[in-house]
């Protein structure tokens, strides 16, 4: 692992990224206080989770510049850090199944516990690598593919990030795609642009996805990456804020979209009429 | 360090009203109505509808709650958080102006605090064979009620009166 320029502009994304999900992590436990209610639980949970991901991707890089190389310690927090994703969509999946998807209890206990096993497994194998393995090249569980005249090496890492990957646009995916329906079909302005919200929330995230698969292709070019690192950090940070205000959907927020009321703006009209006497 | 607690105080307060009254006497009409500014025809209520009016300084939350007989029960543990109430009566319905009677008082007397602001609005004014509301202000004994009390005549169909009856209201929350 090498730390160069763009390695700083990562920071500093991931910085911006964690900046937004720790704040919203704050908002959601003080939601948590005022309405004590499972779903407020299970949000806050899954967006601990985002933040828990984001700050493990800064303390390694900040651990590696302060002890000026690598240790089992980064190594851990590299390997492990992403892993957290999993269990903060098996939490975003099942707060999803109280409001917008629709899964019966059977199969909402059976993907829970499916993400939740591998992740205690990935967890468990990722460890043990980490603390066994002075050469991260030769680790204890790779696996090598023979294709013709040459060898490929296949790490369980790789099992593991396909997994992720199926897992984000498994839950995303489909959080987004009920959530556009829903809003096609509801009268209510207010819940029509919560749950559109939370659509855009979602394609965010997977834009944000899509970028960070794009990331290790520029690997080489660190301009492209320090561009393809920031636009990954917004995209993040905006899915993140987008699927909170669709979801929690704050009083100035809801005040922002539903017209104002006959009421108000015959009240409004006379109080300034009177002020203006 | 006045001023710096001002800094965190929210200045617009907070009012909880609920709007109840017998079934069919235009309740969600008259909440439709503030709304939108025009009549909207409207399905019996189950259960409560919800509705804030943001105005200066004053953000008011109103609970339509259904008016029908199984839902009266319920009334109570809305009522009792209240700030204030709106009673409405069908102005055009004689047949049920003894149990209108009943659930007002009933209502009032086991309900509300005494600092309570009641709105009552005698609705439907624009239909034919009213009840008179001198008559209905006797009847329902309303110079002895301990609360700060206004009533109106009201139409959620021609939007006569509502503005005034609901202007008062906020005013006495203004105050």
């Amino acid at each position: 692992m090498a730390l160069d320029t763009a390695s700083y502009f990562i920071l500093i994304s991931s910085g911006i990224n964690l900046g937004f999900s720790a704040v919203l992590v704050i908002f959601l436990i003080f939601n948590f206080i005022r309405k004590k209610t499972i779903g407020t639980a299970m949000l806050l949970t899954a967006y601990t989770f985002f933040s828990l991901t984001s700050a493990a991707s800064i303390i390694y890089r900040l651990l590696y510049i302060a002890q000026g190389g690598d240790s089992a310690l980064i190594e851990q927090l590299a390997s492990l850090g992403p892993l957290l994703l999993l269990p903060a969509f098996a939490y975003l999946y099942v707060f999803a199944c109280r409001h917008i998807l629709k899964d019966s209890e059977i199969m909402r206990t059976y993907i829970f516990a499916l993400i939740v096993a591998f992740f205690g497994i990935a967890t468990a194998v990722v460890a043990y690598d980490n603390f066994n393995v002075s050469d991260h090249l030769n680790r204890v569980f790779t696996t090598k593919v023979f294709v013709t005249n040459s060898i490929y090496t296949i790490s369980y890492i790789h099992f593991i990030q396909i997994f992720q990957i199926v897992v984000s646009i498994y839950v995303t995916g489909r959080i987004g795609w009920r959530a556009w329906r829903l809003a096609r079909k509801s009268d209510q302005p207010v819940r029509k642009r919560g749950l559109q919200t939370i659509g855009i929330g979602v394609l965010l995230y997977l834009l944000g996805g899509m970028l960070s698969a794009f990331d290790s292709t520029v690997s080489g070019i660190p301009a492209l990456m320090i561009v393809v690192a920031v636009l990954r950090a917004l995209a993040f940070a905006a899915a993140y804020i987008g699927m909170y205000l669709g979801w929690v959907m704050p009083n100035w927020y809801r005040k922002m979209i539903r017209k104002r009321s006959w009421f108000e703006i015959q009240y409004k009209s006379l109080a300034k009429g009177a002020e203006n006497v | 360090m006045s001023f710096l607690l001002s800094l965190f105080k929210s200045r617009t307060r907070n009012a909880d009203i609920t709007i109840c009254g017998l079934d069919d006497a235009g309740k969600t009409t008259i909440l439709r109505f503030l709304e939108t500014g025009h009549f909207n025809e409207t399905t019996p209520t189950m259960g409560v509808n919800r509705e804030t009016l943001h105005l200066p300084g004053l953000q008011i939350n109103v609970f339509d709650l259904a008016g029908q007989e199984d839902f009266r029960n319920m009334w109570h543990s809305v009522n009792e958080k209240s700030d204030g109430i709106v009673f409405v009566v069908d102005r055009s319905n004689a047949m049920r102006f003894n149990e209108a009677k009943y659930v007002f008082q009933q209502t009032t007397n086991a309900q509300l605090d005494n600092d309570v602001i009641v709105l009552i609005i005698l609705n439907k004014s624009d239909l034919p064979d009213l009840i008179d509301k001198s008559q209905f202000i006797n009847e329902f004994d309303l110079h002895s009620l301990p609360f700060k009390w206004a009533i109106f005549d009201t139409s959620a169909k021609t939007g006569e009166g509502i503005f005034d009856a609901f202007k008062w209201f906020v005013d006495e929350f203004m105050r």
